[in-house]
């Protein structure tokens, strides 16, 4: 139980941590990304997806072996995630800045890549890779 | 019984919305992103935390006033936090509302995934 609890803390640790690496690189591609304002959204937002990601999709913390080539499906659903990821954000940038939205690419830039980044994982849990 | 679930969440998401707005949390052009906000919270609350149809509400209570405690200091943890990290004022603070309820989904997600 002790160690269940360890790891436990230590997932929240790594997911605030991955959510502040994640954040001070947005802020490092332009610092309108995440100025003052905007830095607790932000950051609170990226925690979410690593929360998402490490605890509810690889299940870590939860004190369960992986199971028969899990670790395979969790690699596979993974990388269909983050590609489909890239592609979405890609795309979507593009349709902004030549599309009638008249959205700017930059607001879009430090949020889009982990809604995209969510939508693929329940849609790779969906398809049994988790 | 699905529909009060709905009901359940649409309602929580509005009043919530309407608390925000009261208090002044939230900035112009915001709103709608606050409503999908609180609204995907009450959805993960009510059907994954309490478990609606049969909700154990008495026994998850203490948990939901955690989590509404613990976001709403890291709310202002981080918002005073901001200025000495990023510069600038936050005197003019339109995402409160949002920040709120990020932090509020990221709780709740802790405590389903820990089963508090």
């Amino acid at each position: 139980m002790a160690n269940r609890n360890l790891e436990r803390l230590l997932v929240i640790a790594l997911t605030l941590v991955l959510s502040a690496v994640t954040t001070w690189v947005f802020r490092r591609i332009s610092p309108g990304l995440v100025n003052e304002a905007l830095l607790s959204v932000v950051y609170a937002s990226w925690a979410i997806f690593w929360f998402f990601y490490l605890g509810l999709y690889l299940g870590l913390g939860l004190g369960a072996a992986p199971a028969e080539g899990g670790v395979q499906r969790k690699l596979i659903g993974t990388a269909a995630m983050v590609a489909f990821t890239v592609v979405c954000v890609l795309a979507g940038i593009t349709l902004a800045e030549t599309g009638e939205m008249g959205l700017s690419a930059e607001v879009l830039l430090s949020v889009l890549p982990l809604h995209w980044g969510l939508v693929w994982l329940v849609f790779a849990q969906n398809l049994g890779m988790a | 019984v699905k529909y009060l679930g709905l009901l359940l969440v649409a309602a929580g998401a509005a009043a919530a919305t309407l608390v925000m707005n009261l208090l002044g949390w939230t900035g112009e052009g915001t709103r709608g992103l606050d409503l999908v906000l609180w609204a995907l919270f009450f959805l993960i609350l009510v059907q994954l935390y309490w478990g609606f149809p049969k909700p154990a509400v008495a026994r998850r209570l203490p948990g939901t006033v955690g989590i509404l405690v613990l976001a709403l200091v890291a709310t202002f943890v981080v918002k005073a936090l901001s200025v000495p990290i990023m510069g600038g004022s936050v005197e003019v603070y339109p995402f409160m509302s949002l920040a709120f309820a990020c932090w509020s989904i990221w709780f709740l997600l802790v405590f389903v995934w820990a089963d508090v």
